[in-house]
C-alpha cells in the first residue's frame, strides 16, 4: 500500500516524530544507496601464491579475547555515534553491573560487578590499569566514549588473567585503531543544563604509519533542581517531606586528547604507541543536605604506552609482545569551608609505570590444540601529596608489583570443549606473595548452544587511601589491613545465533577479609578487615533481531550480596535490575527506547533504610541526513547524522546514594559528520 | 490521504492486523510507559524494626528527653541530626511496647545548622540548639511547642541567633594567643533558670588532631514565655566566660544556679579523645550571672550531656568522653559560698567525691578495676536517686552505678552491673551491626507502680539510629 501525504512527494523521506513509529515502519521504499556493481571486466591473471600459515584468532561477540570462558559483554561504540552517550551510561545497562553516580554528568561514577565494591573492579585502557594506588576505584566519567572502539565487561573476577585487584570483574576499554582509509569525524552536542560537547577525530595511514587522533571537550553548567528525600516509614507514615532545592557547584569542564600510532619499522615487528591526556575541572557539591558550595577539584591524567609485537617469534605459531607504560594522575582538591573539620587543600600525584613481556604460542599436543601464554608484569606505583601547612598528608608512598603468569586454552579434539587454565604469582611490597588461579570450561554441547563454567581465586590489595590516609581525627587509614581474598564460581548456558542471543548464568562469590570503612570509636572511621561477604545470583541476557530493522535487548540480574555477619543485603546493591532496549533501524535513521528498573537499594548494613525502587527510561532518535535528497551530495561528506536523546524521559527523581541527588530529564541534540 | 468510507477500516487497522506482534509491542510499550515517571528512587524507606527496638532511621540522634512534666511523662522526645531531620515523640504508654508509635515533627528546611541539645520546659514550651550550617549561620536556639495539635501544626515559634562577644581585656585561647572578639560557634548545651536561657558555645577555631579553642562562653538571654511568640533578648550581662575551655553543657540546678560543664580542649588522635587542657564544672549564679565556684577535674574530658543531679541536690555525676570514668561532686558545698562574684573563682577541689584519681569506673573493664578508653555519653539517675546509669559509646555498654556515697573514697569503684547493648567499637574488631549507645533517659515515676515496661531508654547511634528500652527493676 502506498501512502501519500497531501502536498508531499511519494518518495519524500520523512523524519517522523516518535508517535509516528508504526507509520515510520511502512514508510517509503528503501532509500539505501545503490551499490554500484562494477560490471567491469577484470582481466587479471590469477597467479598461485602460497601463503604462510596464519593463525587466525577471532574474538566472537560476547567473548573476552584473553578470557574466553568468562561471562562477558562486548559493546561496540559505533552504534552510539550521533547519540549523546557516556561510558557510565553504557556500562549501567549491562547484566551484572550496577552504576553508582554521585552527581550525574561529569561527576564521580563507579561500577560494581556482581555485587563487588568499585575498588574490586579493574579498569584497563588499552591494557593500562587506570585504578590508582591511591584510590583504587576508577571514575568512569573521565573516559570519553568518542575515543573508544569497544568496551568489554568481564564478570566474575580476573586476577589470574588480568592482574591484581580484579576481584569482582574487569572493564576493558579499547581505543580506536588507526584505519586504512582516511577518515575525519566531528560532532557537536548541545542540551540541557547548558551541556556542550565537541569532538573531532581523524584516522588513516601515511605510508607505513597508521594514526588515530581524537580530541573531545565536554562541559556542563551542571546545576539542577531536585527533590530532597521523601522519607517515610515502610508502612507509609510520612517523615520528611520532599522540598525542591537547587544543586549548585555541580559544573564541570573536561578535555581529552588521544593519539595512537601503529607502524612496522621492520618486517615481523609491529609497534603501537599511544598517549591519552585527560583533564577536568569541576565543582564538588558534596552531601545534598550539607552542600559544599566552594569545593573544587582539578584532575589531570596522562597515560602512555609503547607496545612492540613480534607476531612470528621463534616460528609461525609463536608471538612475543612487550609493553612499556606510564600513567600520571594529578588531583587537586580544595574546600575552604567543609561541613566538618578544617579547610582542605590537597594535591596528590599518582605515578605508575611498568612493563609487560608475554610470549604467546599455539601448538598441538596430545591431539589437543593449545593457545598458551607465559608472561611477566612489573609495575611501580607511587603517591606523593602536598597539603597546606598544619595539615597531615599521605607523604610519599609506593609499591612495586612483580608477577609472572601463564595461561593455556586447551581445545579438545573435536573442537567442542575448551578448557582454560590461568595462574598468576605476584609479589607486591607489604602484601607479600599471592597466587591466584582460574579454571574455565567452554562446551559447545549442541549446535549453537554452549555451556561455560569458571572457578577462580582472586584477591585485592588495600589501596594507599585505605592504608595510609592521614589521621585527621575523624578519619584515618589502617596500615595493618590484609588483602581481600575471593573465591568466585560461575556457570551458565547460552545460544548464539545470527539474530538471537541468549545467555543465563549463575554466580557465587565468597570474599574474606572484606575491607569496609567503619566507625572504630565515637570519633573515628577507618577501614577494617571485616567478616565474610557472600554474593550470589543470576544473570539473564537476551538479544534478538527478529527483523533487520528491529532490535530487542533484555537483561535481568538477581543479586544477593550479604554480610555473613548480619545476613543482610550489603548497602548499595539492589536485589533486582532489569534493562530493556528496543531499537528500530532504517536507512534514514533510527529510534530507540531504553528502560531500567532497579529495585530498592539498602542504605545501611543493618537494613533499616533503603532507597525505594525506580524505573528510568531514555528515548532517542537519529536521522541519517545524507539520505535526505539534496543533502546526500555534499562533497567530502561520507555521512551526516543528527540525533536527539531524551534521558530520564519521565523526569524521575532518583539517587544511587542517599546524599547525592541526580539530575532529572535531559534533552540533548547532536550533529555528527564524517568526511 | 485516503478517506475512510463508512464501515471501512482504515490503514492503521490493517497495519495492526498484519502486525500483531507490533500491536503487542505497542501495548507493552504503553504499559511500560505507565511505569516511566514511576518509582521513588528519592524515597527513603525506614523500616519499623524488630520487636523490642524502635527504629529512628537517622544516625547519631543527639538527644533524648522523657520530661518529668505534667502531660509529658509518657513520651520520649528524640531530636535527630540528619534526615529525617526532626523531633520524634514516642508514645511509651502505647500497648505492645517497642517499636513505639510516634508523632514526627519535621525540621527539615525550617532551621539552619545541626540540632544538638533539646530542652523541654513545659507542655507548651520547648527549645533546642543548633550549630554549624552553611557559612556558620546555624548557631542559635529555637523555641517550639512540644505538643502541637498535629504534625502539620508544628512550627518553630522563634529562632534566636548567637551574638558576638567582645572581651575587654582580651583573654588567651588554648594556644596562648590573645582573643578580643569571639563569634560564638559549636553551640551546644541549653538550660533555663531564673527566667533566663543559658546557652554555651565552645568556639573552636580548629578541630581534629591539633585543636584550638578561644575562651568558652555562656550566652544569657532574658526569656518571657508568656508572650506569643516568646520574647528572647540578650540579658545584661549578656555572656559569661567560663573558667576552662570548651563548655559543652548547661544543667539547671535549681536554687538560681546552673552548672556548666567545661570539657576541656580535646584532640582526636588514634581514634581516641586526648584531653589537652583541664576540665571543670563551673557553678553560675543566675542572679549575678557570674561563675561563683568551680569543681576542677584535671585532664578528664568531661561528657557533653546533662550532668545528673540527685533529687535532693546533694550530689551530681558527670562522665568522661575519654575514659571509662564517672565523677561525683558534692553539691552541698554550694550552700556555703560567699556572696558576690569572686575573683579568683574558688576551686572546690576537696568537694570532689570521685575525681580523676578515684573515679567510678564503667563498663566491663571497670568491673575489673581497669582504666580504659571509652566515651561515657550520658548519665541518668533512677527516680529515687540511689542508682545511676551510664552509657558507654565505645564499649557498647550500659553501666549501673551506685550513687549513695557519704564520703570520698580513696580508690576507684567499679559499677554494680554492666549490660552489653551493642558490640564494642574497637579498631581491632569493627562490626557492621548496631553500635554506639549514647544519650539516655530514665522514665519518670516508680517503675512497676506508675508504669510497666522499660525504665531506662538509650539511643543507639549507628548505623540507622534506634532506641532501646531496658528494664532494670
Amino acid at each position: 500500500m502506498r501512502m501519500t501525504w497531501k502536498g508531499q512527494g511519494a518518495k519524500g523521506a520523512l523524519f517522523l516524530p516518535l508517535l509516528g513509529v508504526v507509520l515510520f515502519l511502512f514508510g517509503p521504499a528503501s532509500l539505501l544507496a545503490q551499490q554500484a556493481d562494477e560490471a567491469g571486466k577484470r582481466e587479471e591473471q590469477i597467479v598461485p601464491y602460497e601463503l604462510e600459515p596464519i593463525l587466525v584468532r577471532t574474538v566472537r561477540i560476547r567473548q573476552a579475547e584473553r578470557d574466553p570462558s568468562s561471562f562477558a559483554s562486548v559493546l561496540e561504540t559505533e552504534p552510539y555515534q550521533a547519540h549523546f552517550r557516556t561510558v557510565p551510561d553504557l556500562l549501567s545497562r549491562q547484566p551484572g553491573v550496577h552504576l553508582s553516580q554521585l552527581g550525574g554528568l561529569g561527576q564521580f561514577s563507579t561500577v560494581s560487578i556482581r555485587g563487588s565494591s568499585a575498588e574490586q573492579v579493574l579498569v584497563l585502557l588499552d591494557g593500562i590499569p587506570l585504578n590508582t594506588g591511591q584510590g583504587g576505584s576508577v571514575d568512569l566519567s573521565t573516559i570519553p566514549l568518542e575515543s573508544l572502539e569497544r568496551i568489554e565487561v568481564i564478570r566474575g573476577g580476573g586476577s589470574a588473567v588480568y592482574g591484581p585487584d580484579a576481584m569482582g570483574g574487569v572493564v576493558n576499554l579499547v581505543s580506536k585503531k588507526p584505519g586504512e582509509t582516511p577518515e575525519v569525524d566531528g560532532l557537536f552536542t548541545y542540551g540541557s543544563l547548558e551541556t556542550v560537547k565537541g569532538a573531532a577525530s581523524a584516522r588513516g595511514r601515511t605510508g607505513d604509519v597508521g594514526y588515530f587522533v581524537s580530541a573531545t571537550h565536554l562541559q556542563s553548567e551542571g546545576d539542577f533542581s531536585y527533590d530532597t528525600l521523601d522519607i517515610r516509614t515502610e508502612s507509609g507514615q510520612p517523615l520528611q517531606r520532599p522540598q525542591q532545592r537547587e544543586r549548585a557547584n555541580n559544573d564541570f569542564s573536561s578535555q581529552d586528547l588521544l593519539a595512537r600510532l601503529t607502524f612496522s619499522p621492520w618486517k615481523n615487528l609491529e609497534l603501537d604507541v599511544s598517549n591519552e591526556l585527560f583533564h577536568t575541572e569541576r565543582g564538588q557539591p558534596g552531601f545534598a543536605e550539607n552542600p559544599s558550595l566552594d569545593a573544587r577539584q582539578r584532575y589531570l591524567r596522562d597515560a602512555t604506552y609503547i607496545k612492540a609485537v613480534l607476531p612470528r617469534f621463534l616460528g609461525q605459531t609463536s608471538r612475543l609482545s612487550g609493553t612499556l607504560f606510564q600513567r600520571f594522575d594529578r588531583i587537586r582538591f580544595r574546600d575552604p569551608a567543609p561541613s566538618l573539620g578544617n579547610p582542605i587543600d590537597t594535591l596528590s600525584r599518582n605515578y605508575a609505570f611498568g612493563g609487560n613481556l608475554e610470549w604467546g604460542l599455539y601448538g598441538k599436543a596430545l591431539a589437543c590444540e593449545h593457545v598458551a601464554a607465559l608472561g611477566w608484569d612489573i609495575e611501580r606505583e607511587e603517591l606523593r601529596d602536598e597539603v597546606a601547612a598544619g595539615q597531615a598528608g599521605f607523604g610519599s608512598r609506593g609499591r612495586t608489583t612483580n608477577s609472572v603468569y601463564g595461561r593455556d586454552e586447551i581445545v579438545l579434539p573435536g573442537g567442542k570443549v575448551s578448557l582454560l587454565g590461568a595462574w598468576r604469582l605476584e609479589q607486591s611490597g607489604r602484601e607479600g606473595t599471592h597466587l591466584s588461579g582460574k579454571a574455565g570450561l567452554v562446551w559447545k554441547f549442541f549446535w549453537k548452544a554452549h555451556f561455560k563454567a569458571n572457578l577462580e581465586r582472586a584477591y585485592r590489595r588495600p589501596n594507599f587511601t585505605e592504608l595510609y590516609h592521614p589521621d585527621q581525627g575523624y578519619i584515618r587509614g589502617n596500615p595493618d589491613l590484609d588483602s581481600e581474598r575471593a573465591t568466585n564460581v560461575d556457570f551458565g548456558v547460552g545460544v548464539a545465533l545470527p539474530r538471537f542471543f541468549f545467555e543465563a548464568a549463575g554466580f557465587h562469590s565468597r570474599v574474606e577479609d572484606s575491607i569496609l570503612w567503619l566507625p572504630v570509636s565515637a570519633f573515628t572511621v577507618q577501614p577494617v578487615n571485616t567478616g565474610r561477604v557472600r554474593t550470589w545470583g543470576a544473570e539473564l541476557d537476551v538479544e534478538a533481531r527478529p527483523w533487520e530493522f528491529l532490535g530487542l535487548t533484555v537483561n535481568y540480574t538477581y543479586l544477593h550480596a550479604q554480610s555473613l555477619e548480619t545476613g543482610l543485603q550489603l548497602p548499595g546493591r539492589p536485589r533486582h535490575t532489569v534493562n530493556g532496549r528496543i531499537s528500530l533501524d532504517r536507512p534514514v535513521g533510527s529510534l530507540y527506547g531504553e528502560i531500567q528498573y532497579v529495585s530498592s537499594i539498602p542504605v545501611v548494613s543493618t537494613g533499616e533504610l533503603a532507597l525505594k525502587w525506580r524505573t528510568v527510561a531514555d528515548l532517542g532518535a537519529k536521522a541519517n541526513l545524507e539520505a535526505v535528497p539534496g543533502l546526500g551530495k555534499i562533497p567530502w561528506v561520507r555521512s551526516l547524522s543528527a540525533g536527539l536523546d531524551v534521558k530520564n524521559v519521565g523526569d524521575v527523581s532518583y539517587r544511587d546514594a542517599q546524599n547525592f541527588p541526580l539530575p532529572g530529564r535531559m534533552v540533548l541534540g547532536t550533529i555528527e559528520a564524517r568526511f | 490521504m485516503e478517506r475512510l468510507k463508512p464501515g471501512s477500516k482504515g490503514p492503521l487497522f490493517w497495519l495492526g492486523q498484519r502486525h500483531a506482534l507490533l500491536r503487542a509491542m505497542a501495548a507493552a510499550l504503553c504499559a511500560v510507559g505507565a511505569l516511566v515517571g514511576c518509582g521513588g528512587g528519592s524515597v527513603l524507606e525506614v523500616s519499623i524494626g524488630k520487636e523490642g527496638e524502635t527504629v529512628i532511621g537517622s544516625p547519631l540522634p543527639s538527644n533524648l528527653q522523657i520530661p518529668d512534666l505534667p502531660g509529658l511523662r509518657g513520651f520520649a522526645y528524640v531530636i535527630t541530626t540528619a534526615p529525617p531531620l526532626g523531633i520524634f515523640r514516642f508514645d511509651l504508654e502505647a500497648p505492645g511496647g517497642a517499636p513505639y508509635p510516634f508523632t514526627y515533627y519535621d525540621l527539615f528546611g525550617k532551621i539552619p545548622g545541626v540540632p544538638d541539645e533539646l530542652f523541654l520546659y513545659d507542655q507548651d514550651h520547648g527549645m533546642f540548639t543548633t550549630s554549624g550550617g552553611f557559612a556558620g549561620q546555624g548557631e542559635g536556639i529555637h523555641l517550639f511547642d512540644p505538643t502541637p495539635e498535629s504534625p502539620a501544626a508544628f512550627a518553630i515559634k522563634k529562632s534566636v541567633p548567637v551574638f558576638p562577644v567582645l572581651l575587654n581585656p582580651p583573654r588567651n585561647d588554648s594556644a596562648g594567643n590573645p582573643v578580643s572578639r569571639i563569634d560564638p560557634s559549636y553551640t551546644s548545651g541549653v538550660a533555663v533558670s531564673n527566667g533566663k536561657i543559658y546557652v554555651c558555645t565552645s568556639n573552636f577555631t580548629a578541630v581534629g588532631g591539633s585543636p584550638v579553642c578561644p575562651p568558652g562562653t555562656v550566652l544569657v538571654y532574658r526569656w518571657d514565655p508568656s508572650k506569643d511568640p516568646p520574647e528572647v533578648v540578650p540579658s545584661s550581662p549578656s555572656f559569661i566566660v567560663t573558667t576552662r575551655f570548651n563548655p559543652t553543657e548547661v544543667t539547671a540546678l535549681g536554687d538560681r544556679k546552673v552548672l556548666v560543664t567545661n570539657s576541656g580542649v580535646l584532640a582526636i588522635r588514634e581514634a581516641r579523645a586526648v584531653p589537652l587542657t583541664e576540665a571543670a564544672v563551673d557553678v553560675v549564679d543566675t542572679d549575678l550571672d557570674c561563675v561563683v565556684a568551680t569543681y576542677p577535674l584535671g585532664l578528664s574530658a568531661l561528657s557533653y550531656k546533662a550532668i545528673a543531679v540527685a533529687p535532693d541536690r546533694s550530689r551530681a555525676l558527670v562522665g568522661s568522653v575519654a575514659f571509662n570514668s564517672v565523677f561525683e561532686l558534692d553539691l552541698t558545698a554550694l550552700e556555703d559560698l560567699p556572696a558576690g562574684c569572686p575573683d579568683p573563682v574558688p576551686a572546690l577541689t576537696g568537694r570532689v567525691l570521685a575525681g580523676p584519681e578515684n573515679p567510678i569506673r564503667t563498663g566491663f573493664s571497670g568491673q575489673d578495676g581497669k582504666k580504659e578508653n571509652d566515651f561515657v555519653v550520658q548519665i541518668a539517675l533512677s527516680a529515687d536517686g540511689t542508682r545511676a546509669y551510664a552509657s558507654g559509646y565505645n564499649s557498647g555498654t550500659l553501666s549501673v552505678l551506685e550513687v549513695e556515697q557519704a564520703v570520698r573514697t580513696p580508690s576507684p569503684k567499679g559499677p554494680l552491673a554492666v549490660l552489653s547493648l551493642t558490640p564494642p567499637l574497637d579498631p581491632e574488631q569493627a562490626t557492621v551491626e548496631d553500635v554506639g549507645p549514647g544519650p539516655l533517659a530514665v522514665r519518670p515515676g516508680r517503675p512497676g507502680v506508675d508504669y510497666e515496661g522499660p525504665d531506662v531508654f538509650v539511643l543507639i547511634g549507628l548505623p540507622a539510629g534506634k532506641m532501646f528500652g531496658v528494664r532494670t527493676y
